[in-house]
């Protein structure tokens, strides 16, 4: 009885840790303070690095201020007066925490219909980050489209088309098979 | 005499997998119409073309092999195995078909993965993929997890003739009611009921974190098939990393935790029995070695200094060890940071997190709740017995959907399962280090494919090696079955090709 009693306050104590835990790590919005007045203008401070390497080195990257490209995929999330893009460089997508005044007219993101446009990305990397629950983001200080992204086609090829007639075809026929067997079955009791 | 009864028995297990077959192929009618409302006409035509083969498969089984003879246990178990094993291929054929995979055996890995809800994947692009092709990955976790079997049992209730045998060759062995179909359509019923509440409640999240109303259904639809499944799939390749939010991470959380529990209990829940969720051992077993493990990775974590705060180390630290432990494999920090920051304190707790994994009977991996529950109370029953005299008749008791005695059969499957896990993890992980990984990151991903979990540590990829990709699907059929319907299948397929002993001289003779 009693050992039932200290499992069920048990598990309601983890519970209610997590009950707690999870909308005080919700992300506070909180505008960042730059303190230098951003500009593409070639920055020594700022060094050109791909996603692989930030993720692989992440500790000896972590508060450098960077230059990162890549693609804009998926979804603008908006967020109070910021923004969450993911920016795709390579193989792997980073996340970039921008304000909204920041990031200029994007007319495509990377999608199934679209390749998305091609960004600049001037800012500071986190490799977990305090404000934003751990994650490994960037701190946009600017952000700048290098070439517009578009719209990508899939045109059905007439040789799939043929493939795809046969195969319902055949499946069209092995139904019949299929039935045309079982009724024989049902038909012939002795039948195995 | 005995050959014609060789090929009865095949005839009835290949009937039954070709119907099996069918009902996965009737899957496609979602993809299909997601993929025309979406006007993704190039992928509607390559869900046609697997529809037209898969059907084709099925119904050719069906008619080669037809039989009115009503399987039996045998029948069942090696039906299901193989049946797991024939899936791979002819449902593998949309994603090569999408050009989204670097070869055939990259999409049979991704079926198994998907199917046995583990969640790995060595798909290219994701970021780009279709959202038909979305749509597919994330409805066979789904189905996967509930079971194909089960799925195909709801559907065709007319095979219940050894309906058992099927269900219990899938890792299930709860009977919710006393027919197999009926328990198979409850099971169905809950995942649905949930898929409804889940949908809901993770478009509304989705919505508020800035995703436009039509993605953001599609999205929570996914997310939500990813956690109910414990499966791990999620449309994006940053998984749910992608979307920086706290309360989506939250609401899947709490998804991923109500998918890992037995759907016997479940079905006692939502009947108004709610005590049973404190006292069940399960729950008790899950919440003791999730505790033990969050201090334990917590400790790892702290000392290293990973995380800057204690809301951090929630986050990123205790999400990441229940979506192992419930085997969701849900990730929101990158495969190569585990690798790199997170020290090998942290990863065995993550590794022992995988192997134990979540409840029988439900759509979760790993050794389960209920064996390690099982397995500890021997150990008390047996030290009790060290304490008595040897004509004291001790005896153990535990709670699980009413008060049990343990039996010392209980003791044996359980430390029989549990056994072999651990060999084929052994194998995992001694094959990781052979193809140049380190020790703990080999251990990590076997760990992970062993318990059907889809946690990364980077070790897959379409790059590994080929022997590595087929010992891993090799690991995730043999996790998710349980075992027995496997060891039943090469039973069965090894006495095929056994010679028949020669007839001694003196019996030529007489």
């Amino acid at each position: 009885m009693k050992c039932r009693h200290n499992s069920s306050f048990f598990l309601f104590s983890l519970l209610s840790l997590l009950g707690v835990l999870f909308p005080l790590g919700a992300q506070t919005g909180m505008i960042p303070n730059p303190t230098t007045i951003p500009s593409f203008a070639p920055n020594e401070d700022y060094r050109p690095v791909h996603a692989n390497e930030l993720i692989e080195n992440a500790t000896a990257w972590d508060g450098e201020k960077i230059d990162f490209e890549g693609e804009i995929i998926g979804d603008i999330m908006l967020r109070g007066s910021h923004v969450w893009i993911n920016v795709l460089d390579g193989s792997t997508a980073i996340g970039i925490w921008a304000s909204k005044s920041m990031l200029p007219q994007i007319s495509f993101t990377g999608q199934y219909f679209s390749s998305g446009d091609h960004l600049k990305i001037r800012g500071t990397m986190h490799r977990a980050c305090a404000e934003h629950g751990g994650d490994l983001d960037i701190h946009a200080d600017l952000v700048k489209v290098l070439s517009q992204g578009k719209a990508v086609t899939h045109p059905v090829g007439k040789n799939r088309l043929w493939i795809c007639f046969v195969s319902i075809i055949l499946a069209g026929l092995s139904i019949g098979f299929w039935r045309h067997r079982e009724k024989k079955l049902t038909n012939n009791p002795m039948g195995n | 005499m005995k050959s014609s009864k060789k090929i009865d028995d095949l005839k009835i297990i290949f009937y039954y997998s070709g119907k099996i077959i069918i009902g996965e192929a009737l899957l496609y009618i979602i993809p299909l119409a997601t993929a025309l409302i979406q006007k993704e006409y190039a992928s509607a035509v390559d869900f046609l073309i697997s529809f037209g083969v898969a059907m084709s498969t099925g119904a050719f089984l069906c008619g080669i092999c037809a039989t009115k003879k009503k399987p039996g246990w045998m029948h069942g178990m090696v039906t299901t195995g193989i049946v797991w094993i024939l899936s791979m291929p002819i449902f593998a054929l949309p994603y090569w078909l999408s050009g989204h995979y670097v070869s055939y055996i990259d999409c049979m890995f991704d079926i198994m993965s998907g199917l046995t809800t583990t969640g790995i994947t060595l798909i290219q692009d994701l970021d780009h993929v279709s959202d038909s092709l979305n749509m597919w990955r994330l409805l066979l976790t789904f189905v996967g997890g509930q079971g194909i079997v089960v799925l195909a049992l709801a559907i065709f209730s007319e095979s219940s003739g050894g309906g058992y045998s099927f269900y219990v060759g899938e890792g299930k062995d709860e009977r919710l009611f006393p027919s197999v179909v009926h328990t198979a359509k409850a099971i169905w019923q809950i995942s649905l009921l949930y898929l409804a509440v889940g949908t809901a409640a993770l478009w509304i999240s989705s919505i508020i974190e800035g995703l436009q109303p039509g993605r953001a259904f599609l999205h929570a639809l996914w997310i939500y098939m990813g956690a109910w499944s414990t499966g791990g799939f999620a449309p994006m390749s940053q998984n749910v990393l992608y979307y920086h939010s706290t309360l989506i991470e939250a609401v899947s959380f709490i998804f991923f935790i109500i998918g890992s529990l037995n759907f016997a209990l479940h079905d006692a829940v939502l009947k108004g029995d709610r005590k049973e969720l404190g006292k069940n051992i399960e729950t008790i077993s899950f919440s003791i070695t999730l505790s033990l493990l969050t201090f334990v990775m917590s400790w790892g974590l702290q000392k290293l200094n990973v995380y800057p705060n204690l809301l951090a180390l929630a986050r990123k630290g205790f999400y990441q060890l229940a979506s192992a432990h419930t085997t969701t494999g849900f990730m929101t920090v990158y495969p190569r940071q585990l690798a790199n920051e997170w020290g090998s304190v942290a990863l065995l707790a993550m590794i022992m997190a995988m192997l134990i994994g979540g409840s029988a009977c439900s759509t979760a991996g790993g050794f389960k709740g209920l064996r390690i529950g099982i397995l500890f109370k021997a150990i008390i029953q047996d030290t009790r017995r060290l304490l008595h005299p040897n004509s004291a008749v001790v005896t153990q008791k535990y709670k699980y959907h009413g008060t049990k005695t343990l039996s010392e059969q209980q003791v044996h499957s359980a430390a029989l399962v549990v056994l072999m896990y651990v060999a084929i993890f052994a194998v995992a992980t001694v094959a990781g280090c052979v193809a140049g990984f380190p020790l703990i990151q080999s251990a990590f991903e076997a760990a992970s494919v062993t318990g059907n979990v889809g946690l990364s540590i980077g070790v897959s990829s379409a790059g590994m090696p080929l022997y590595l990709k087929l010992i891993y699907i090799f690991n995730m059929w043999a996790g998710r079955l349980e075992f027995m319907a496997i060891l039943a299948s090469i039973g069965f397929f090894a006495s095929l090709v056994k010679k028949k002993p020669r007839r001694s001289h003196y019996e030529m003779q007489a």
